[in-house]
């Protein structure tokens, strides 16, 4: 990050403490996408997105007192969220846990899809993403977190240990951990193993949601 | 397996972005309303978190050392009382050394720690906390917050007063809403509602009780002891001599009122007394406190602008003195240089603007700095800005403390203030630069200020 980048966000974080609305505007705007994307990307989906969008960047500005400009304003609204991604899905676990819902996706079973049917392979791609997350249900937060800021929105392994708060060694274990619970699914699985395989496509979404 | 951009993120619609985006500005303009706390743990999670804690703090070596006897750590919150003898007791990130006498009750919430005094004196000594949440000493209505210092928190019997002194970096001490910054080898200490915020190096061992009984006990203050030097509590008649800034109670006048009285300290010192905002108007023979300065000499604030209200309370005539004294303070500050901008050989302020801009981004250290802080001066001095100069300023401080332009950039944030007007905003620059400063040229500039009623 660049000094007069930084010097922004310092005045920006000044103006934001004195309680300027359009302060606080220009710095949702100006993060909500990434923290957004980071979200998404460790839930894999928008549900209960505008909740999470708005905790984040509640408790961000209730403790913006707290930021000491060490690290980049980016980062540490990143680590703000990703707790609160965390939390979001330990107590969904627990939901989960206490009220478990049939889920007929998760059979397994691949639908009948249809090369010659237009859209199938988007459907494809839309399944074998569903059938990750829901590989990733069954992992703990820390795993699910370490693994979908790794490997999905491509941080580096130092990065991610700083955003979930752990050690490199523990955030790399955890990777691998994650890495081999989901190749033995998709041993398992051929719709997950098409979408894991490194040639397939990306299909962009269409507006309908992932999960 | 490699993921990354396999997954595109689907966006949320705008009308979801706004609905969003208008609960978060109203939350963001709450939170920016609401005061700075020392802790942000609520009463009954810090109880359950104590209780959770507690049960581990054996594992993690807590151990009391000292005469007094041992608290029971499996049970929680712990509470440590001492009659005859002080005790010590070691926590991991903290030493906390009681006085006989003392009584407090510790918790860890939330990882911090909150140590609750009923009464006494702890002395302690605090490992830095690196990122961890605050260590936190309550005596009453005062919150000692710390992340790594040694000091000390006399709370007395417990009734009232809190005496809190800095060996060792810095503590903030909050006190009915408002924040002070006490620094090592500062005290801040009330007595009977009002604060006092004082050098401790060299404070001699004059302090004496207020009125030695009857003032100390009707105005609720508990008196100082010899030790506690500079916060003495002495007689009060408003002829304090060159320095000499009093908080007074016009009861003292009636029914021996409590003062803390700084003229017996050494003019090197540079006392610092801040009124307390919970305060009320002085009410002649209301006996309620008030502050008085010392009305002649040196650099007493009443002497030099003749105003504020004499022992008994009365308002005194002088509103042309105040007049003179914001003329002459005004004069003072600007025959005060200010560190010039750097030159980058451009007349255009703009342009010299972007110049700066561009120093700060391709380059680190000194140069940086000095572009930084010449970015406030053009703004205060060539721009006309001085708004955007105060924050500019303000970042410049939490960025650059360290750096040799620090303490020419409190000083542009004083003249900014000081010339916008005489306020508390602008006490508040010239107490810190006071405190900053302590050898420039312009100290005694400052030092009026702060006094300057």
């Amino acid at each position: 990050m660049t000094a007069a980048a930084y010097v922004e966000d310092v005045l920006l974080v000044d103006r934001c403490l004195t309680g300027e609305p359009a302060a606080t505007r220009e710095l949702f705007r100006r993060h909500r996408g990434r923290v957004h994307a980071c979200l998404y990307r460790v839930l894999g989906g928008n549900r209960d997105m505008d909740d999470l969008l708005q905790e984040a960047f509640l408790q961000v500005f209730q403790s913006l007192r707290g930021w000491r400009a060490e690290a980049s304003l980016a980062t540490w609204i990143d680590r703000v969220a990703v707790r609160v991604a965390y939390r979001y899905l330990s107590q969904r676990r627990r939901r989960i846990a206490a009220e478990p819902l049939a889920d007929e996706d998760a059979a397994g079973t691949a639908p009948a899809v249809s090369d010659d049917v237009p859209g199938a392979r988007r459907q494809l791609a839309r399944d074998g993403v569903k059938r990750l997350y829901t590989v990733l249900d069954e992992l703990s937060p820390a795993a699910r977190l370490a693994f979908t800021l790794h490997e999905i929105d491509g941080r580096s392994i130092s990065d991610t240990a700083q955003l979930v708060g752990s050690s490199v060694t523990a955030t790399k274990l955890r990777v691998w951990r994650a890495r081999n619970r989901v190749q033995a699914a998709a041993a398992q699985d051929p719709i997950l193993s098409e979408f894991l395989a490194p040639t397939a496509e990306v299909i962009p979404f269409d507006d309908r949601e992932v999960s | 397996m490699k993921l990354t951009g396999r997954i595109p993120v689907e966006p949320l619609d705008e009308e979801r972005l706004t609905r969003i985006e208008r609960t978060i500005v109203a939350g963001a303009a709450e939170a920016a309303a609401r005061p700075i706390r020392a802790t942000r743990v609520s009463p009954a999670l810090a109880f359950a978190a104590a209780a959770a804690v507690a049960l581990g703090a054996g594992a993690v070596g807590w151990k009391l050392r000292g005469g007094g006897h041992a608290p029971e750590l499996a049970a929680a919150p712990v509470e440590v009382r001492t009659d005859g003898q002080g005790t010590s007791l070691d926590i991991g990130d903290a030493r906390i050394q009681s006085d006989p006498a003392t009584a407090f009750t510790l918790t860890r919430p939330a990882g911090g720690v909150l140590v609750a005094m009923t009464r006494g004196k702890v002395a302690l000594d605090v490992a830095k906390r690196a990122g961890r949440p605050a260590l936190v000493v309550k005596a009453g209505d005062t919150d000692v917050v710390v992340v790594g210092t040694r000091f000390s928190v006399d709370y007395g019997d417990g009734t009232g007063d809190v005496d809190v002194r800095v060996t060792e970096g810095v503590v903030r001490v909050v006190r009915h809403k408002q924040e002070t910054r006490v620094a090592a080898g500062q005290a801040w200490t009330t007595r009977a509602g009002l604060v006092a915020l004082v050098a401790l190096a060299d404070a001699g061992p004059g302090a004496r009780r207020a009125g030695a009984g009857a003032g100390a006990g009707q105005g609720g203050a508990r008196g100082a002891d010899g030790a506690n030097g500079a916060n003495g509590a002495d007689g009060a008649d408003g002829a304090n001599g060159a320095n000499g800034a009093a908080i007074g109670d016009p009861t003292r006048s009636g029914a021996g009122g409590v003062e803390i009285d700084m003229s017996k300290t050494p003019a090197v010192l540079r006392e610092r007394v801040s009124a307390v905002p919970d305060v009320r108007a002085p009410q002649a023979g209301s006996g309620a406190p008030q502050v008085t300065r010392g009305p002649a000499g040196g650099n007493g604030a009443a002497g030099a602008g003749g105003t504020g209200t004499d022992a008994a309370g009365k308002p005194r005539p002088g509103g042309d003195g105040a007049r003179e004294l914001r003329g002459d303070l005004k004069t003072m500050i600007r025959a005060q240089p200010v560190l010039p901008a750097l030159d980058v050989s451009e007349p255009d302020a703009l342009k010299a603007m972007a110049e700066y801009r561009a120093i700060m981004t391709r380059e680190k250290g000194p140069r940086e700095a000095h572009a930084f802080y010449s970015m406030a001066v053009l703004q205060a001095l060539k721009l006309g800005r001085t708004g955007d100069a105060l924050t500019t300023l303000a970042a410049f401080k939490r960025r650059a403390a360290t750096s040799e332009y620090y303490l020419p950039a409190l000083w542009l944030d004083l003249r900014i203030k000081c010339l916008r007007g005489l306020d508390d905003t602008c006490r508040q620059a010239a107490e810190v630069y006071a405190r900053h400063a302590p050898e420039s040229a312009a100290l005694h500039v400052a030092e009026k200020i702060t006094l300057a009623k």
